[in-house]
């Protein structure tokens, strides 16, 4: 085997559980590559050698002794450092968490641990998921595989880059307004928001209550799937999270998508943020790729964008402004810049905005839902454009300018980022897919297919190669 | 669109949610506060007495 780092989950699950592959080997060879790369992208805040190591060996022994636990196990996983960790610490990326440990693991650590994977460390984000990227908060940002002079996207930055490189098989993100689908897409991943409430979000440091989700971020469609398995179900600690039945997620992997019905969402990427000639050209080539597997593709219309950003940037202001006020009231100084400001800006609006943006949540989603009855998945870019360079970034871009990916945490659908070819300069582009509430398999088997159809997934970062 | 803020009346805002800008750092966000009124005025529409927000409180959770 020349490189298992960058073996998929699915791939790894199959070698590992017929003992083709050594857990502990695989997850020496990711903390190598890790050590070899790593001072240029800084992915991490904190690699866990120790921790990982002896939980590799576990795994080893429990499958060579015949307890093979599933497709996670074994397999080497990052986390976004706002996931607690028992015993490791977690710092939000600020330096006002800088030596905090938590006694417990969230939630979704638990179930990770729990099927076996190995965890590695604590991967760099936006300072409180919002923050960056920043280059004077606790460690440097994450830079882009691709290109590190560009940025990862954000917030789970050191995510998509761990993923991108091969540092890990697949990665916990969270996503408040677009931070697993924005680094999904600009590093090159499949990356999914599930529905709200689907994963827990107990132990996870909030931005932003009512719109935070957690979700993987993996190379593949169905590593996504394979993870949300692990992941998915109701958590009492979490009051928003749904009682629903847990699905096989995998269960559409490589099924044929004929027939599904495909709404392109297209005023919001033609005209209410107009993406780059160069993306608009490979969605249109993947609504073709698509149409020719057998969907049926239709145009839709939503409520404009800029709708969906007001209500999301006014809750996620007024939410994330409600959590950080007396530490920016007293020790504004301890944050980055970018978050302090970002995170100011909540301040500014009243109470009744907040609700105002509640009632308008109300109505669009509402809109959208009847807009569902018509199709099985809606479809726009994953982001406007390819990855910006690490020190272009505006400070206020989020309120100027109306995201693409906010519409589905307003309306807490299910949303899945897949590649979908490059940039002239080599960058990664991406597609957008969203389901209907608790459809997630449907999008993992729709992006498998393109994916299987597909070139994009054959190429690699060229310094993650080299290395 | 309502008139333009005044710096005095901004500076009140500032003052009740307990912040301490830095001159700059007023000037930036007395900037951005326009931004602020267009998001306000863009969730604003005739809505009934029947309307309700997204977040209504649910007792049966606890």
């Amino acid at each position: 085997m020349s490189d298992p780092t960058f073996l998929t989950i699915a791939e790894a699950a199959k070698l590992i559980k017929a003992r083709k592959l050594s857990p502990v080997e695989l997850a020496q060879a990711c903390i190598a590559k890790t050590k070899r790369l790593d001072n240029v992208l800084c992915a991490y805040v904190e690699l866990t050698e120790d921790i990982a190591l002896a939980a590799a060996r576990t795994a080893e022994a429990e499958i060579a002794a015949g307890g093979w636990k599933g497709p996670l196990h074994g397999i080497p996983i990052g986390l976004k450092d706002i996931y607690d960790t028992a015993g490791t610490r977690t710092t939000g990326h600020s330096r006002l968490l800088a030596t905090r440990v938590p006694d417990e693991d969230a939630t979704t650590v638990t179930k990770l641990r729990q099927a076996g994977s190995v965890i590695t460390g604590k991967l760099g984000t936006f300072e409180f998921a919002i923050g960056g990227p920043s280059f004077d908060i606790l460690t440097p940002p994450a830079r882009n595989p691709w290109n590190p002079d560009h940025t990862t996207g954000g917030s789970s930055s050191g995510s998509g880059a761990a993923v991108a490189a091969g540092l890990v098989l697949g990665a916990m993100g969270t996503d408040t307004g677009g931070s697993i689908r924005g680094p999904s897409a600009l590093c090159g991943l499949a990356g999914i928001k599930p529905t709200y409430g689907l994963l827990s979000r107990k132990g996870i440091l909030p931005l932003s209550q009512s719109l935070d989700h957690a979700g993987p971020m993996c190379w593949t469609s169905e590593d996504c799937a394979l993870m949300m398995q692990a992941l998915a179900g109701h958590d009492p600690g979490d009051p928003a999270s749904a009682r629903v039945p847990i699905p096989d997620y995998a269960a559409e992997i490589g099924k044929p998508v004929q027939g599904l019905r495909i709404g392109v969402i297209r005023h919001f990427h033609e005209t209410d943020n107009p993406a780059t000639p160069e993306v608009l050209a490979a969605l249109e080539e993947a609504i073709r790729v698509l149409g020719g597997l057998g969907c049926e593709v239709v145009d839709v219309t939503l409520p404009p964008l800029a709708d969906f950003a007001a209500v999301g940037v006014t809750i996620m202001a007024s939410e994330a402004f409600a959590i950080h006020e007396k530490t920016l009231q007293a020790s504004p100084e301890l944050y980055g810049e970018f978050g302090r400001d970002r995170i100011t800006m909540g301040a500014f609006f009243t109470a009744a905005d907040y609700v105002a943006a509640g009632y308008k949540r109300r109505e669009l989603a509402a809109k959208v839902a009847e807009v569902m009855k018509t199709v099985d998945v809606l479809m726009t870019v994953g982001s406007p454009f390819p990855a910006q360079p690490i020190d272009a970034v505006p400070k206020y871009l989020f309120f100027r300018t109306p995201s693409l990916t906010m519409p589905f945490n307003v309306t807490g659908l299910p949303a899945l980022c897949v590649a979908m070819g490059f940039s002239s300069t080599g960058l990664p582009l991406s597609m957008q897919l969203v389901g209907k509430a608790f459809a997630e398999p449907v999008l993992f088997g729709l992006g498998d297919a393109y994916e299987k159809a597909t070139p994009w997934k054959s190429r690699r970062p060229a310094m993650a190669l080299a290395a | 669109m309502p008139d333009p803020i005044t710096k005095e009346a901004f500076a009140a805002i500032v003052a009740d949610r307990g912040l301490t800008l830095s001159p700059e750092r007023f000037e930036e966000f007395y900037a951005l506060y326009p931004l602020v009124r267009e998001i306000r005025a863009r969730l604003r529409n005739p809505r009934g007495y029947d309307a309700e927000p997204a977040s209504i409180f649910s007792p049966g959770a606890f």
